[in-house]
């Protein structure tokens, strides 16, 4: 399933970051601040907080949650365009998939699962 | 007492108000065009947005009546315009006891706007198109300057779209940006102390609303005609109504301006009367040449961001970020100092990152935006 991205009139509220670098790599370069969830995968890392205690790094993307898409951060700038939105949220729901979950562009579904760290 | 000085006195008057509202100064100015122009405004929003205080203070300072509600479905519609007066009600008349209530208010708020039921709708609907509040025996001219409803988010019902098109201003607006989250603080301490009424800026909003009419047309409105042309084509939906409407607003920004002859300068309220934020932002771009000569000395933060846009908040962005630079403090100066100045610089980032792409930044701001990075990680690598 593929999907189109248009720009948003406005950003959603940023309520986690997207890294590109491991959980490993985030604990060496700052020190993380109570309350962060972070949650891990290959070579890049989610931290989910309250927008002001988030990490800024370059080159990171910033998500939040819309809530046409309920359980899916998505990049705060971009809107998916899929004409079956509602079957494929529906889908993730009842199939047992793991929400929430990362839908970022251009085509990928990260899961979040457990949180590596819990601060 | 001449045009000039009334439009003069009432911005005066009105800024004292607007002072200590961060971020609202498009919302304040925008009822005030509103108020001016006999129209309402319809303010979408998260809650907790200072929405309700930028017009308890203008209502306060102008000494005029003011009734707010937090409208819900079971909200009834004796608690906006009273109960039954059962004097009346004894003599065979059904009639509504008014005082104090939304009839006789000079300034309304209604929050959760859509939640209201049909019976409280449809009074509302008289009174915001003819001033005219109506039910049962009851017909009541309302001395209603200007109803400012607010909701989360525009809704989809056909009905409640064309409620929701009786506000002919729709203004956008988002939560304080994390850079700003002193001023608010300071803002909203200052807030406490509320600045006096002056009686006289009703008798001046009087005035001018009066004038409206009386503006002169004709040189803008081929110019309008054009406006409105381009955006049909590109297939921006604006009703006949609001079209015609518009030109309230367009009267009224010119007035505001102290002239009685509206002019190319004066069109920038027309992006206000596009119904979603979308349309508004397309309408930006079309316009863009239209919009390039707005300019308004009583309502500059409306004007500039009709033109700008989402633009406008990066040029806000951009000299807030400047006089953090020059702010930064010495590398001698307390630790707990630097740390704050580094907190901000990283929530200026945050700020941009999440809103704009690299693409959107122009030359000026590409190159502020390297610097701020530059001095994080040079902090973050010194520890």
């Amino acid at each position: 399933m593929s999907f189109n991205w248009i720009k948003r009139q406005s950003p959603l509220a940023p309520e986690a970051v997207l890294l590109p670098f491991s959980v490993q790599e985030l604990m060496a370069r700052i020190q993380p601040l109570p309350g962060w969830l972070v949650f891990g995968s290959p070579g890049e890392c989610v931290v989910r907080s309250p927008e002001n205690e988030l990490p800024w790094f370059d080159g990171c993307e910033y998500l939040g949650i819309d809530p046409l898409w309920p359980g899916l951060f998505l990049p705060t700038k971009w809107q998916p365009v899929l004409p079956q939105r509602e079957l494929l949220v529906k889908a993730l729901q009842t199939q047992g998939f793991s929400l929430p979950a990362v839908l970022s562009r251009p085509n990928r579904l990260l899961t979040l699962g457990q949180p590596a760290v819990k601060l | 007492m001449d045009l000039n000085a009334v439009a003069e006195h009432f911005r005066q008057g009105i800024a004292g108000a607007i002072d200590g509202l961060v971020d609202r100064e498009t919302l304040a100015e925008l009822l005030i065009l509103g108020a001016v122009a006999g129209e309402n405004l319809l303010v979408i929003g998260p809650p907790g947005t200072g929405k309700s205080e930028a017009i308890r203070r203008i209502a306060h300072v102008m000494g005029g009546k003011y009734f707010e509600y937090l409208l819900g479905r079971f909200t009834e519609p004796s608690e906006i315009f009273g109960p039954v007066d059962l004097q009346k009600l004894q003599l065979g008349r059904l009639e509504t006891d008014t005082s104090g209530m939304l009839p006789e208010a000079d300034f309304v708020f209604l929050d959760e706007v859509f939640l209201g039921s049909t019976a409280i709708l449809n009074s509302l609907l008289s009174i915001l198109n003819e001033r005219k509040f109506r039910r049962g025996h009851s017909l009541i001219d309302c001395p209603l300057k200007i109803c400012v409803g607010a909701s989360n988010q525009l809704p989809h019902e056909e009905h409640l779209a064309a409620f929701s098109d009786r506000f002919l201003i729709h203004h956008f607006v988002e939560g304080v940006a994390d850079h700003q989250l002193e001023s608010l603080l300071a803002g909203g301490w200052s807030l406490r102390q509320q600045p006096p009424s002056n009686t006289r800026l009703l008798e001046d909003l009087s005035l001018l609303r009066a004038r409206v009419d009386e503006v002169d047309m004709s040189i803008v409105r081929p110019l309008l005609g054009e406006a409105m042309r381009s955006l049909r084509n590109a297939g921006l939906s604006l009703s006949d109504r609001r079209m015609v409407k518009s030109q309230n607003l367009v009267a009224a920004a010119s007035l505001l301006d102290g002239r009685v002859v509206a002019g190319a300068k004066d069109l920038w309220p027309i992006i206000y009367a596009l119904p979603d934020a979308e349309n508004q932002e397309q309408a930006r771009d079309i316009l863009k040449d239209v919009l390039s000569h707005s300019e308004s000395s009583g309502l500059p933060a409306a004007a500039e961001e009709a033109s700008l846009g989402k633009k406008a908040r990066l040029v806000r962005w951009q000299s807030f970020a400047q006089t953090l630079i020059k702010d930064e403090p010495d590398t001698d100066e307390q630790p707990e100092l630097i740390r704050a100045w580094h907190a901000k610089l990283e929530a200026m980032l945050r700020e941009l990152d999440a809103a704009f792409d690299p693409e959107e930044l122009d030359d000026s701001q590409t190159i502020l935006r390297k610097l701020m990075v530059t001095k994080v990680e040079t902090c973050r690598s010194t520890g």
